[in-house]
C-alpha cells in the first residue's frame, strides 16, 4: 500500500507538472508532455523509497493532495480545458489517440476515487 | 536490498502499464473514433486502406484525416499532420497518409513545389512560402458539401488562407514531423499558408489559431481534406 500511495500521489504531482508544462506552447508543440507523469511517479517513489527515514503518505494527506491538485488544475486550465487537456496528454502519452476524452476522463475519475478509497481504508504500513 | 527490489518492481510496473497501453487494443468506448476503428471506414473514394486518392482529372488530392478535439481549446500552427510523424498529435487534423506519399500525390496532379524557405528562415518570420496555389476544402459524412479549410479554424486575426505547395521534401524526410499542412509559411510542411510569414504564429505570438468546435464534428470523427490545384 505504501508504494501504491507513492505512485498515486506521484501521479497527481506528475499531472500537475505536466499541466503547467503544457501551458508553454513551445514545449507543448515539441514534447510528448504526458510522459512527464510516469517520470514524476517514478522519481517520487524512488526518492521516497531511498530516503533513510521511511515516509508514509497517509489517506488524509492523499485526499488533501488530490483536492489541491484538482483545484490547481482548475485554476490553471478553467472548466472547459480541464475536460480536454489532461485527457489529451494521457492519450498522447499512451499512444491511444482513438480513445475519446470522455472515456479517459471517466477512467481517470473512477481510478482516482478508487485509488483514494484504497489508500484511505488500507493499512498504513512501512512495508 | 528490499528498497532496491521495490524500486525495480515499481519500474517494471510503470513500464508494463506504458507498454500495455501502447499496444493498440480494441476498446469499449463509444466515441466516433472507436466506431470508425471498428470496421473499414469509407468516405467517398477514401478508406482506411486508401487514405490518399489522386484525381488527375479534377487535379485534386483527397486525404483522410481525423479531428483532434484537443485543438478546439488549444492553439496550434499545425493544420494537418500525419499521425505517425513527431508532430502527429499537434494538429487540428490527424492525417492517415505520410508526408512523402502526399508530396508525390501533389507532383502527380502537376503541382510545382516552391522549396524557397530554409530552416534558418523559420527564426526570422520574413519569408513567405511559394509554390503552386492549392484550394483546400474539408468534408465529412453527413455534411453533404465541401467547406473551405479556413472555416474549420478560429483565428484571433482573420487573413484569407493562401495554401501553397511548399515542397520541402528533404526537410520533411529528414525531420519526420509528418507535417502535411501548416497554418503559416513553413520550411518543413509539404503545404503551408502564405498568408503568414515563416513560423510567424510561433515567433511573433500575435495570432492564435484553434480548431473551430462550432463547425467541426466531434473529436475522433474522420474527415476528407481535399487539396485542389488552383487554376
Amino acid at each position: 500500500m505504501r508504494i501504491f500511495s507513492l505512485l498515486y500521489n506521484g501521479f497527481i504531482w506528475g499531472m500537475l507538472i505536466a499541466i503547467m508544462a503544457f501551458q508553454n506552447e513551445w514545449l507543448e508543440m515539441r514534447v510528448n508532455i504526458g510522459l512527464i507523469i510516469p517520470a514524476v511517479m517514478f522519481l517520487v517513489t524512488a526518492v521516497v523509497l531511498l530516503m533513510k527515514k521511511p515516509l508514509n503518505l497517509s489517506g488524509r494527506f492523499t485526499a488533501v493532495n488530490l483536492f489541491v491538485g484538482v483545484w490547481a488544475a482548475f485554476l490553471i486550465l478553467g472548466s472547459k480545458r480541464l475536460l480536454v487537456v489532461p485527457a489529451a496528454m494521457i492519450r498522447e502519452a499512451i499512444k491511444m489517440t482513438d480513445l475519446g476524452f470522455s472515456t479517459i476522463n471517466l477512467v481517470l475519475i473512477i481510478g482516482l476515487i478508487a485509488g483514494l478509497t484504497a489508500i484511505w481504508v488500507g493499512k498504513p504500513t512501512n512495508q | 536490498m528490499k528498497k532496491v527490489l521495490s524500486l525495480l518492481l515499481m519500474l517494471v510496473f510503470v513500464m508494463a502499464v506504458l507498454a500495455g497501453c501502447n499496444s493498440k487494443t480494441t476498446s469499449t468506448s463509444t466515441t466516433p473514433a472507436d466506431a470508425n476503428a471498428a470496421a473499414e471506414f469509407k468516405l467517398g473514394d477514401l478508406s482506411d486502406s486508401k487514405p490518399l486518392v489522386v484525381n488527375n482529372e479534377k487535379k485534386e488530392v483527397q486525404y483522410l484525416a481525423q479531428v483532434n478535439g484537443k485543438y478546439f481549446t488549444e492553439s496550434t500552427r499545425h493544420g494537418v499532420v500525419f499521425k505517425d510523424g513527431s508532430n502527429g498529435e499537434k494538429a487540428v487534423l490527424r492525417g492517415f497518409a505520410n508526408q512523402n506519399d502526399f508530396y508525390n500525390a501533389l507532383i502527380e496532379i502537376g503541382a510545382k513545389p516552391g522549396n524557397n524557405i530554409s530552416l534558418d528562415d523559420m527564426k526570422l518570420a520574413e519569408e513567405t512560402v511559394q509554390g503552386s496555389k492549392l484550394n483546400v476544402f474539408v468534408t465529412w459524412e453527413g455534411l453533404g458539401k465541401e467547406i473551405p479549410f479556413s472555416d474549420i479554424l478560429k483565428a484571433t486575426e482573420n487573413r484569407p488562407m493562401d495554401v501553397r505547395f511548399g515542397g520541402n521534401l528533404e526537410n520533411a524526410t529528414n525531420l519526420k514531423t509528418g507535417c502535411i499542412l501548416c497554418l503559416d509559411s513553413c520550411a518543413v510542411g509539404i503545404t503551408s499558408n502564405a498568408a503568414f510569414k515563416a513560423n510567424e504564429i510561433t515567433t511573433t505570438k500575435q495570432v492564435t489559431i484553434t480548431g473551430n468546435g462550432d463547425v467541426l464534428p466531434q473529436d475522433g470523427t474522420k474527415v476528407a481534406v481535399i487539396f485542389r490545384l488552383a487554376e
